[in-house]
């Protein structure tokens, strides 16, 4: 397939980045005046066909990051401040015409929900073939072999009978493996996958997981992909980029992060995961608190009032995100540099 | 011998599908199909199944918002078809649900006192100053600030809203708690807080508990005894120790297996998914023979044909598998 876009590939250490996310801060304005820092100071880079998992709780500003990268993020929200480039092109200050040709055809985000992704009036080749022609004109044969090839791609053999079918007569599983068939039909650059799993049953979440790791390995496509689960992450990315309430908290490739969290909060989330493995112990260690209120953060770290280490200073001031070793970034006043995870977990 | 609360045998729901203009019967869903086990007291068991299992409508069928199409539901010794109305109300005292949605679970327009006294005054306590006694007892309880008694539901986070759930739950001081994934729809972070609420209060109140999940990690610290269903059967059966050292059916091996962990990412261990590619069957159309042989890799002709049964191949650990 042809790669029309500007290739001026940046540079960074000898390696190549595709994506490049500099201070990017996406607020809402509600019509009460308040002002929901969804998104407030977000810095992070993606190297070409590595994947990058966003993990964060609910209203850490995960989605949001994805949608201010595919500029969808719907009023009363907006994009105040921030870079992105992509290619090294800012797609910022792209013309929305020119942005309508990057989304889907060189980004494209999978949804959570693939029930509502799909139009369920028209059957699957159909939208395939709209899909398609959003960007490219082509007769229908010629889309239909490109449409054999991404299916083949998600591990779909028998797609002739597939593509008569309407959305509704396939199981949520297979519909999110058609839905990824979809979005690489021009073997995009980057593929964001907006919590990709978390509507699925255990077996069909490990298939969609491995569809994805196939499609990375095949095409070389980089993929950042925002989850919740600290499992998922772990087996599928190369790097992880912890959010809470709008802000990068730790940012670091997957096997440090792993046996060497540095943040209270990556800590508390490990510790709490339920294991498989764990001996059979009294009680999980967890989180103490609630997750913040977006209206109201407290001044100052806004994990502070949860956090086991706070002292003084992190409920007067924000800590920035420094580089504390090379490739690993973390926004804490006190981060634990000694801590391990097999120390404390039995993992 | 151990005393049981709850024990089911041989619990069946279909559901008919009617079709045309005579509503001919075109087809039978059998969701919950020969389901049998039981619950012994203080005890809890954990019942692991993906969706669209029957997990949910076995639920439905204990607590009686469904109809039983075949099967016994006996609580604390006695029979629920022999039950009287009477007796049947105060069986509703003494086991509560909590479910998975939080929000859908409480009313909208009620702040979270009225939600807690509901229950008491339809028990027909009249006195108020007691039942404001007992609510903020339980709030204090599931470590709620009973100043929270004048909020709606939309003002609470999802992790406060399972806790007032919890202690609608409670107020009546239950015997049974049956959990539908309780924790699954909260953030990850709270999971681990809301489960060892449950396991305090269950300590505390000699509760026995009936725990509903999709993953077997999560039940790993709950439960005493799990039991397996895929597509309305029991698969496999065993106490909590069996299942996570001897499991033997293929499916639970799956379960347990597939789920990624932080483990697999240090080691860096790839995707071995013993599983072959597809769904989990409908129910409205089961598979011959045994119900997982179109996934399972074990599988071959004599699975396709012949309906597995239930063998006992340690004291109180079941499979249902050919291969065993």
């Amino acid at each position: 397939m042809e790669k029309k876009s500007i290739k001026v590939s940046e540079q960074n250490n000898g390696k190549d980045v595709l994506l490049k996310v500099k201070d990017l801060k996406t607020h809402f304005f509600l019509p009460s005046g308040q002002i929901v820092k969804a998104v407030d100071g977000v810095t992070f880079s993606l190297e070409k066909g590595k994947v990058l998992g966003i993990i964060g709780e609910s209203g850490s500003g995960k989605s949001v990051t994805s949608r201010s990268i595919m500029r969808i993020v719907e009023a009363p929200g907006k994009i105040i401040n921030g870079e992105i480039l992509f290619k090294g092109e800012n797609l910022l200050t792209l013309p929305e015409s020119e942005m309508a040709k990057i989304r889907g055809r060189r980004i494209s985000l999978i949804f959570q929900d693939p029930t509502t992704s799909f139009n369920p009036y028209m059957t699957i080749g159909q939208q395939l073939i709209e899909a398609y022609r959003v960007h490219e004109k082509e007769s229908e044969n010629k889309i239909k072999e490109i449409i054999a090839q991404v299916f083949k791609l998600v591990g779909i053999s028998d797609y002739e009978d597939i593509v008569k079918r309407y959305p509704c007569e396939f199981s949520a599983g297979f519909r999110q493996r058609i839905f990824i068939a979809m979005s690489m039909i021009f073997t995009p650059d980057l593929l964001i996958a907006d919590e990709p799993t978390t509507s699925l049953g255990i077996t069909i979440q490990a298939e969609i997981i491995e569809a994805l790791n196939d499609v990375k390995e095949r095409t070389g496509t980089s993929v950042i992909i925002i989850t919740h689960d600290f499992g998922v992450v772990s087996q599928f990315s190369d790097d992880i980029f912890v959010m809470y309430a709008g802000r990068c908290v730790e940012s670091s490739p997957k096997k440090e992060l792993l046996l060497n969290p540095m943040h209270p909060y990556t800590i508390g989330l490990i510790r709490s995961v339920p294991l498989l493995e764990a001996r059979k112990t009294k009680r999980l260690k967890s989180i103490p608190g609630f997750p913040p209120d977006m209206m109201n953060l407290p001044i100052g770290c806004a994990f502070s009032n949860r956090c086991e280490f706070a002292q003084d200073i992190c409920f007067e001031k924000v800590p920035d995100l420094v580089e504390i070793r090379p490739n690993r970034k973390i926004a804490c006043h006190y981060p634990q540099i000694n801590y391990q995870t097999n120390q404390d977990t039995q993992i | 011998m151990e005393e049981s609360i709850l024990e089911i045998r041989n619990l069946k729901k279909h559901y008919p599908i009617r079709k045309g203009l005579f509503n001919k019967l075109v087809a039978t869903k059998y969701v919950v199909d020969g389901v049998s086990f039981k619950i012994n007291k203080g005890e809890t068991l954990a019942l692991v199944g993906e969706s669209g299992c029957g997990k949910s409508v076995l639920l439905r069928l204990l607590v009686g918002l469904e109809n039983l199409t075949e099967g016994e539901i006996i609580f604390a010794g006695k029979k629920l078809s022999e039950m009287t109305a009477l007796e049947r109300k105060l069986l509703q005292q003494k086991q509560q649900l909590i479910f998975q949605d939080s929000l859908g679970a409480l009313h909208p327009r009620f702040i979270v006192q009225e939600s807690l006294e509901e229950p008491l005054i339809i028990n027909g306590m009249k006195d108020k100053n007691k039942r404001l006694q007992i609510i903020h007892e339980t709030m204090n309880k599931v470590g709620l600030d009973p100043k929270y008694c004048t909020r709606y539901p939309h003002e609470l986070s999802g992790g406060q809203r399972q806790r007032v759930n919890i202690a609608r739950a409670l107020v009546e001081r239950p015997e049974l708690i049956l959990a539908d994934e309780p924790i699954s729809a909260l953030d990850v972070s709270l999971q681990a807080q809301v489960l060892n609420l449950l396991m305090d209060l269950q300590e505390e109140y000699n509760l026995s508990m009936l725990f509903v999940a999709h993953d077997l990690a999560v039940v790993r610290q709950i439960a005493n005894h799990i039991v397996i269903m895929y597509c309305g059967k029991i698969l496999e059966s065993a106490s909590s120790a069996e299942i996570y050292e001897n499991a033997k059916h293929p499916y639970t091996n799956v379960l347990l297996k597939s789920a990624p962990s932080i483990k697999k990412g240090i080691s860096d261990e790839g995707f071995n998914l013993d599983l072959k590619v597809g769904d989990t069957p409908d129910p409205a159309n089961p598979p011959t023979g045994c119900l997982f042989h179109t996934r399972c890799m074990e599988a071959d002709e004599y699975c396709m044909r012949e309906i597995p049964h239930n063998k006992e191949i340690a004291p109180g650990h079941f499979v249902c598998c050919h291969k065993i």
